[in-house]
This record gives C-alpha cells, sequence and structure tokens, in this order.
C-alpha cells in the first residue's frame, strides 16, 4: 500500500515537472560557423550547472524548462564554448540558433581571458597580460627585467614565431629587445590569445614556430553603459596601479576607452634581496570605436597608446629612458556580402614606436664592458599594413584568402659619451634606415570529409624587398660584406596541413605537417653592433643570409567533456638554415645559416571536477634543442615546466591555489654562449575575488607564497623571479 | 570635385618639383691640369717656368708634389722631362735630406709631373726641383723654401737592427666609418741624404678603440706594393678615437709602431 502511495507522489510529481516544463522550452540548432554544417552532440547546459541537453546527430536540440531568464552554454568537441542569453515565456518554445566556431583544428590553446561570457567579462581575475600568455602549455618567457616579459613557443622566439596584436605587424624599435610587442595589450584590453604553437596556422604572419595573436576588446555593442575603476597594489615592488574602462552603445555607434597607470619601485627577490633599479612607470591608452552600418557591415577603428618611462633593467648595461608608442587600426567587417561569401574584412593599420635607453644612472667607471663609456641609444619602427581576408563558404568547404602587406622603416643608433678627458665622442648606426616591404598571399582551406575527419590546409608565400638606405649605415656593413648591394629580396613558401579525427563523442586526434620558411628578419640582415649579454658578443647582420626552412609533424590527443578534458602533443621541428651567431673575431659574431637544429617535445594538460564548484588543472611541457651543427644544445631553451592548481568558483567568490614549477635545466649551449645552468622551483600561489556588493569587487592574491629565491632559465643574466608579493584591488563596477 | 581637381594638380606640382630637384651638381672643369691642387711655389731657370703643387698644406708626412713646367717664351706645357723633387733642411750643424720619390719615366700625366716627399721634420725645408726636357736636352734647377707644419702622421722608430726607420700613413687621409683603404710608406736612415724603402717587411696591423677596448673584423694587413709602400684596408665600425698598431717583421720582429685616428 505505502508502495503504491509512493508510487503514486512520484508519478504525481514527474506529472507537475512534465506539466511545467511542457509549457515552456528552447530548442534549435547547433552549426558549424565556419562550414555552414550542423555540429552533432553538442552539449547544452545552463551556465553553472550540469542541467541541460545535448543535440542529436543533425544538431537539433530541444530543452524543457520553466518560464526565465537563462544562460546557456553550448559547447562541442572541438569548437569555441559559446554562451547565449535566451528568455523563455511562458507557454512558448524559445527558439536560439547557435553557430560554433571551430576551435580544435584553428587555435587549439585558444584561451578565452575576458570572453563572451559576461559572468567571466569583467573579472579580472589576473594581474597582468604576461600571467595570461604563459598558461598556455610550451610557451616561456624571456625576463630582462621587471617589465615586459617576451614570450617564446617551444624555445622559438622573436622572427621564428610571430605575435601580433590583432593580427597587426608591430615591430620592437630597441635594438636590445625591451619593448616587446605584448607589452602593448594590458590585460583588461586582451580578450583572448589564439595560440598556434606550430606552424598549421599561417594567417598571421610567416613563423617556424608558431603565432601568438592578441586579441584585443572591442567596443561592445551589447553594453549601452558600462563603467569599470580599479585600484591596486602589490607589496614586492610597491606597485601602484589604476585601471579604468568605459564603453558606450547604442544601435548605430559603439565606443570603449580603457586607461591602465603602472608605478612601480624597485622589486624585491625571494628572501627579501632588493634588486635595485628595477622599477617603471608605464601609462597605456586604449579607445574603440565601432559603427554598425548595416546590412553586415561594421567599422572599427582602435587606437593603443604606450608610454613608458624609467624602466630599470639592472642585469642589462642601460635602463629604457622613455618609450612611446603608437598603433592604429581601421578595419571593415561585412558579413555575408554576396551569395557563398561569408564575410570580407579589410585591415589597414600603422603603428610607431620609439625608444630611447642610456646609461647614465649606472657607474660606468666599474663595469667589465664598455668601462667609462655613456651609450645612450636610440630606435624607432614605424610599420604600415593592409590587410585584406575573403572567407568562402559552401556546406562543407571554407575558404579563406588573405592578402598580408606591410611596409617597415626601422632605425637605431648609438652615441658613446667618454667620462674621460680627451676622449673624442663615438658614434654608430645600429640599424641603418630599414627599408622593408613585405607582401604575402595565403590560402587557407578547410573541408569536413566525413562527419568525424576535418581536414585543414595553408598556404603562405611571402615576398621581401628590404634596403638599407643611410650611406653611413651602409659603409659600416659593406665593410663585412663584399657586396656593393645591400638590397635584398627573398621568397618564402610555406605550406601546411592538418587532418583531425574524432573518436566516439569526446575525443579527437590530430596530425599536423608543415613545412614552412621564415625569412630573416631587418635585424639579422643589417643589424650592426648589437650587444648580446647571452653570449657577451657584437652582432653585426648579414644581408646575405637565406630563409630558414623547418619541417614539422604534430601529434595531438584531445579528450574533453565538460566535466573532464586532457590533452597530449608530441612535436618535431626539424630547422634547416638556421640562424645563429657564428665568431668572425675576437668579440665579433654574425649571423648566419648554420646547417640544422632541432627542437622537439611534449605537451600535456588537462583539467576536471573533482567536486561542485570545484576544478582542478595541470599542465607540463617538457622541450628539447639541439643543434646539430656544433651537437650542442640550443641556447635559451626551457626545462620542464609547467603548473598544478584547483578552483573554487561560486556566484560571487573566486578562489585558486596554483604552483608553478620548473625543473633543473642542465642542457646549455655552452660552447657558443655564456649560457649557464639553472635549478628547479616550485611557486605556489593563492588568488581570490570576491564580490563584495554587486558594484564592487575585491581581488586578494599572494604569489611566490613561501618567498622562494629563483630564477627562471630564460631569466636574462640570472635576473631573479619576484618575492613573496601580496596583492590587492578594488574593483568598482557599474551595475548590470 | 574641385577638391578632387586641386589634388590632383597639387600631386603634379609636387611630382614635377621632385623632378627638378634631381639636378646634379658636377663638378666644372676649368680646364686647368692643376685642377683644385694647392699651389706652393714657382720660380724659374734656363727659360722654364717651375710652378709646385701640392694636394694639401705641408706638415710632417708624406705628400704628393706635382710639377707643371712651361717654356716662358711660349707659354706651352712642356710634357716629356725628368723631373725630381729633393727636400733638404739646413739645421746649421748639419743637412739632411728626406725620403722622396721622383717623377716615373719622362711622359707628364695631365701636363704634371709626380713627385713625392716624406717631410720626416717641421720646420723650414727647401725643395731642389730638377728637370731635364727630353726634347732638346736642357737641364735646370729651381729652389724653393717651404715651411712644413708639425704633424702625427710620421713615426720615426729605431729598429731592433739599430737602423731608424720612418713610418708615414698615407691612407686613410679622411677616414670614415666602414672600411678604407690603408697605406703606409717605410724608409730608413742610410746616411743624412740617403733614405731608401725598405721593401721587404712583414705588416702586422690591428685597429683597436682604446677607449672602449674592442678593436673590428675584416681588416687586411698592408702588403708591400712598391717603393716602400704598403697598402691594406682597415675597417673602423664607429666614429671616435681609434688605434692603429702596426708591427713590421724581417722574420723577427723589428718594431712596432702606432697611429691614432679620429674619425669624425
Ligand atoms: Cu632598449
Ligand atoms: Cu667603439
Amino acid at each position: 500500500m505505502l508502495y503504491y502511495r509512493m508510487v503514486a507522489l512520484l508519478l504525481l510529481f514527474l506529472g507537475n515537472i512534465s506539466m511545467l516544463t511542457a509549457q515552456s522550452s528552447i530548442r534549435g540548432r547547433v552549426m558549424d560557423a565556419a562550414m555552414e554544417a550542423p555540429v552533432p552532440f553538442a552539449n547544452v547546459r545552463m551556465h553553472g550547472t550540469q542541467r541541460g541537453t545535448a543535440c542529436d546527430s543533425s544538431g537539433y536540440f530541444h530543452l524543457s524548462l520553466p518560464p526565465g531568464s537563462y544562460r546557456l552554454v553550448i559547447s562541442a568537441l572541438g569548437y569555441e564554448p559559446s554562451v547565449e542569453e535566451v528568455r523563455v515565456s511562458e507557454k512558448t518554445v524559445a527558439v536560439l540558433n547557435v553557430s560554433l566556431t571551430p576551435a580544435v583544428i584553428a587555435f587549439p590553446d585558444e584561451i578565452v581571458v575576458y570572453g563572451r561570457n559576461r559572468g567571466d567579462a569583467e573579472s579580472g581575475w589576473l594581474n597582468a597580460t604576461e600571467d595570461v600568455i604563459r598558461n598556455v602549455a610550451g610557451i616561456s618567457m624571456i625576463r630582462r627585467a621587471n617589465f615586459a616579459l617576451e614570450p617564446t613557443i617551444r624555445g622559438m622566439d622573436a622572427g621564428r614565431i610571430g605575435v601580433v596584436i590583432d593580427g597587426m605587424k608591430i615591430f620592437g624599435a630597441c635594438v636590445d629587445r625591451m619593448d616587446p610587442v605584448t607589452a602593448y595589450v594590458e590585460v583588461e584590453n586582451l580578450e583572448k590569445l589564439e595560440v598556434s604553437k606550430n606552424s598549421l596556422d599561417l594567417t598571421k604572419a610567416a613563423n617556424i614556430g608558431g603565432t601568438l595573436n592578441m586579441v584585443t576588446h572591442k567596443a561592445d555593442f551589447t553594453r549601452p553603459f558600462l563603467a569599470q575603476s580599479e585600484i591596486g597594489y602589490e607589496t614586492v615592488s610597491g606597485l601602484r596601479r589604476y585601471r579604468g574602462i568605459v564603453n558606450y552603445a547604442d544601435s548605430l555607434i559603439a565606443l570603449r576607452a580603457t586607461v591602465s597607470l603602472k608605478k612601480s619601485g624597485d622589486f624585491r627577490a625571494g628572501g627579501g634581496q632588493v634588486i635595485t633599479g628595477s622599477g617603471f612607470a608605464k601609462n597605456n591608452y586604449k579607445m574603440d570605436m565601432s559603427l554598425n552600418l548595416g546590412a553586415g557591415q561594421r567599422m572599427e577603428f582602435s587606437f593603443i597608446g604606450d608610454n613608458a618611462s624609467n624602466i630599470g633593467y639592472p642585469v642589462l648595461l642601460m635602463d629604457a629612458t622613455t618609450t612611446k608608442s603608437q598603433i592604429y587600426r581601421l578595419e571593415h567587417h561585412w558579413m555575408n556580402p554576396f551569395r557563398g561569401v561569408k564575410s570580407f574584412r579589410s585591415m589597414v593599420y600603422f603603428n610607431r614606436i620609439d625608444h630611447w635607453m642610456d646609461d647614465y644612472d649606472r657607474d660606468v667607471t666599474v663595469r667589465p664592458v664598455m668601462r667609462n663609456m655613456y651609450m645612450p641609444m636610440f630606435g624607432k619602427t614605424r610599420t604600415a599594413g593592409v590587410n585584406e581576408e575573403i572567407s568562402l563558404v559552401t556546406g562543407g568547404h571554407r575558404l579563406n584568402l588573405i592578402l598580408d602587406f606591410y611596409r617597415l622603416t626601422a632605425f637605431a643608433d648609438m652615441k658613446m659619451v667618454s667620462v674621460l678627458p680627451g676622449v673624442s665622442d663615438a658614434y654608430l648606426l645600429n640599424l641603418g634606415d630599414v627599408l622593408l616591404y613585405n607582401t604575402a598571399a595565403v590560402v587557407d582551406y578547410s573541408r569536413l570529409l566525413t562527419d568525424r575527419l576535418r581536414l585543414r590546409t595553408n598556404l603562405r608565400i611571402d615576398y621581401s624587398d628590404r634596403d638599407l638606405r643611410n650611406e653611413f649605415g651602409r659603409r659600416q656593413l659593406e665593410a663585412f660584406w663584399e657586396t656593393g648591394d645591400m638590397r635584398q629580396t627573398l621568397t618564402s613558401f610555406s605550406f601546411s596541413s592538418a587532418i583531425e579525427y574524432r573518436i566516439g563523442d569526446y575525443g579527437a586526434v590530430q596530425l599536423v605537417v608543415a613545412r614552412s620558411e621564415r625569412i630573416p628578419s631587418h635585424i639579422e640582415n643589417y643589424g650592426f653592433f648589437l650587444y648580446n649579454v647571452t653570449d657577451g658578443y657584437f652582432y653585426t647582420g648579414n644581408p646575405l643570409l637565406k630563409p630558414e626552412t623547418s619541417y614539422q609533424a604534430e601529434l595531438s590527443m584531445d579528450y574533453s567533456r565538460p566535466e573532464h578534458d586532457f590533452r597530449i602533443n608530441v612535436y618535431y621541428n626539424n630547422i634547416r638554415n638556421y640562424i645563429s651567431g657564428v665568431i668572425q673575431s675576437e668579440e665579433f659574431k654574425t649571423f648566419a645559416n648554420i646547417t640544422s637544429a632541432f627542437i622537439t617535445g611534449v605537451e600535456v594538460k588537462g583539467s576536471m571536477d573533482v567536486a561542485r564548484g570545484l576544478r582542478m588543472h595541470v599542465s607540463a611541457a617538457y622541450t628539447y634543442g639541439q643543434n646539430r651543427e656544433l651537437n650542442e644544445p640550443l641556447p635559451l631553451i626551457p626545462p620542464l615546466e609547467g603548473g598544478l592548481g584547483i578552483q573554487w568558483s561560486s556566484d560571487r567568490f573566486r578562489f585558486a591555489i596554483e604552483s608553478r614549477f620548473a625543473s633543473a635545466q642542465n642542457r646549455i649551449a655552452s660552447r657558443t654562449t655564456l649560457e649557464d645552468r639553472t635549478a628547479g622551483f616550485i611557486l605556489l600561489n593563492l588568488r581570490g575575488r570576491f564580490r563584495a556588493w554587486d558594484f564592487l569587487d575585491i581581488k586578494l592574491g599572494v604569489e611566490n607564497l613561501l618567498d622562494h629565491y629563483y630564477n627562471e632559465h630564460l631569466s636574462v643574466n640570472n635576473l631573479p623571479g619576484r618575492g613573496r608579493n601580496a596583492y590587492f584591488g578594488l574593483n568598482v563596477h557599474s551595475v548590470e | 570635385m574641385h577638391f578632387m581637381r586641386f589634388v590632383a594638380v597639387a600631386f603634379v606640382t609636387v611630382l614635377l618639383m621632385a623632378g627638378c630637384s634631381e639636378k646634379s651638381t658636377q663638378p666644372t672643369d676649368n680646364g686647368n691640369p692643376e685642377g683644385s691642387l694647392l699651389k706652393v711655389g714657382e720660380g724659374e731657370d734656363q727659360g722654364y717656368k717651375v710652378e709646385l703643387y701640392s694636394e694639401k698644406t705641408f706638415a710632417v708626412g708624406y705628400h704628393r708634389i706635382y710639377v707643371k713646367l712651361t717654356k716662358t717664351s711660349t707659354g706651352a706645357l712642356v710634357d716629356r722631362a725628368a723631373v725630381s723633387v729633393v727636400p733638404m733642411m739646413d739645421m746649421g750643424a748639419m743637412k739632411h735630406s728626406a725620403p722622396h720619390e721622383d717623377h716615373e719615366g719622362v711622359s707628364a700625366i695631365n701636363g704634371l709631373f709626380h713627385c713625392a716627399v716624406n717631410f720626416i721634420m717641421a720646420g723650414m725645408w727647401e725643395l731642389r726641383v730638377n728637370f731635364r726636357d727630353e726634347e732638346n736636352g736642357t737641364e735646370g734647377e729651381v729652389v724653393m723654401n717651404i715651411n712644413v707644419a708639425a704633424g702625427n702622421m710620421l713615426k720615426s722608430v729605431a729598429g731592433t737592427d739599430g737602423k731608424n726607420y720612418f713610418i708615414t700613413l698615407v691612407k686613410p687621409e679622411k677616414p670614415v666609418v666602414g672600411m678604407n683603404d690603408f697605406e703606409i710608406t717605410v724608409h730608413y736612415r742610410e746616411t743624412m741624404m740617403s733614405f731608401p724603402a725598405v721593401e721587404d717587411l712583414a705588416v702586422k696591423m690591428e685597429p683597436t678603440m682604446p677607449s672602449m677596448g674592442h678593436g673590428s673584423p675584416n681588416n687586411v694587413d698592408p702588403t708591400h706594393q712598391q717603393n716602400g709602400h704598403y697598402l691594406g684596408k682597415v675597417n673602423f665600425t664607429m666614429t671616435g678615437d681609434w688605434r692603429v698598431d702596426l708591427d713590421l717583421a724581417r722574420g723577427d720582429s723589428l718594431l712596432h709602431t702606432s697611429f691614432d685616428i679620429t674619425i669624425p
């Protein structure tokens, strides 16, 4: 009797639910944005819960819900997750059609910083762009100061990888590489990172070691008004920061402006040692305007201004006194302009970078190199470019055609003023007015071979014409190379192909093969008297260099479910005509093509839900590089490194414990450089963010909790890492 | 539309102006064989006028001296003659000469006879110009007094063989950043009147910037050409004060000297 009563009760209960849900629901279809083909078996889940459903094999789904507003997370293996807001009224069926952008074959390591997901949108979880970039397994940062770390991908940097902002080429003005491009995007302006760690993606730049595209936040049409103001403090360096963001939008125009001001004193290494002369001040401004032109057309204008001053480089010979950068971009988007054309995008950009550095604050009478000499230096670059991209899509095929043109002028000089009487000033040009044109055509083709098999192929041809225009600069270099003509024209040809096979509902295997080339950089061609701190030589450019050629293969496996995911990559990169310094005389090296080198490695990355709201992350990367010519390790290859973390999040609260580790690096290029061994280390960080009121967030954290003294292998001249750093932030924002 | 027309006109104007400003400025040839040379003296003997030209004012070191010979009666250029210039310094107690080079052969080069003198001291010098007209055999001599300023292009060094050597920097005359021709002459004092060229030395050269402690690559050691002239190449990588060290050897090391060169 009791049994029947219980069954009846249960039926009644279930009936009630079904009665409620039958009245209102959401249905829709999930499509592949690139291919105009359905995405089978995608997950449709209510944000922050495990409730949801899955699509059928044709991409259709149906979800019964009580009336209300919902945020749905639509995810599928191999696609960027999408967050959609829907309102479900009583007794109606809301229709939601979603396009998912393929992720795996496009950017397997894309990191959404301030994603489209509104909940995370302004969470400002991390303090610096560098902390975001470093989170990608296989990316390590070169550290020259407590300022502007430079990314390397799998042990490759500078011209071997392409680092761009919204697809724009920007060239550092400092011949000592104090101004990496990543410095210009403050973390609040970084929407996402598109990382390609191999040469599969050739659409952004010619490269043999991958690309890093920093996609910035643009003016947001969905935010009629948003304002945010944040102050922050860091104990390790006395850093004070201010950040402000405003966004305004109506149906025609959207505007966004941000400002970031930072001032830092000397930082402390672990154990309390103060690293004197390591402070800096930096101001960054970004302005964005988008115009809705109707008929699928949008115009975007953006400007980034970045000024830094008195940046201390305690382990280098000199400090940067002033840097000024202005980056302009104008872009036109046209969605579905014609039948069969998915989009047409045109971009024009220009940027100018000026960089001054000197050693007037140093005691030059005691140093070993260039004793008794002050060496003020100046550098500038001007880059202008045009980028056109047309995307053609028919069922199952996608063809992107890209034209990528840029023009670079670069100049750098150096004065040497003796502190001793009776010594004449000396002067030279580090870059004697380089003029460089680069034109590239790219074909990016993808197709679905079957439901489970996807192919992507890239082809890129670059043609570059470059010359040294300054007479003085030409004479300097002509003394090294018996060529009366500094002008060079070079062509490079790159090709890549990937095939991805999906296993079951959650797994995928991807194989990438590529043969890519990269034309020497203007510095490798025309640089003069460039002091390299890693080996103590003065470098001279070589206008006769050939392009480097790389042959790559990479195998990766993915397993990805909402509650846990895992990825492993194994790669091999063989480089011919590898460009490296070759000793010319006692203190001089020139750039030359040595026969061959290779880099190989493995990366793993995974995460899993360990309890409700609690997720664990793990990643590790090992890189092995060898110079075949000299049979010794390549210099500045990161050791085995990675991280382990656990994160707890709820509506108002987010807390994380992270550890970052690196093993010792004993594989060093001892014959060609002054590189030394580095000990391993483990760091522990705590991060928290708490929404105190609807308009106020509090940010608190401690980095390097144990105050460990360490230096990373890619720290120039063993500059120590930062000691224990407690940080604090107060974010006041408009309420939605 | 007006605006576009204005832009077009402005554009064409700019192009035309750019085209006009390309006009070259070739130095005009004034027809004189001595061209831009400096006249340092003249005299007459046996119906011949002797004019002396130099490339620069006299200072201690190597000077090319150009002799122009004309017949006083007609003013006609003599272009076949044997010409020599012998320097002489009278120091009261004794007289001495200096290394010098006669015009090679008897044919004038563009109307001039090319001689050279290596002044080994500052002060008043006598230049004895001897000529012999090849057409009629007339011989003559003109003596001129000139003043030679102090300079740092010549080093007088005692060799390990006990002889006194004169090393003179001839090139670069106007040093520039980058590769420069490097030329020295080497003579030794046989007697007060005889300073033969030294032609059998191995020369090692090394430029450095003493203020910075670095040198430069790609230099070419000077090797002997003729008449004690050694030719090589020197690479100055930047402006400023350089020192070029020279090791001269005949088998064993003979002597060491250096020149200070400032690149403006
Ligand atoms: Cu710099
Ligand atoms: Cu120097």
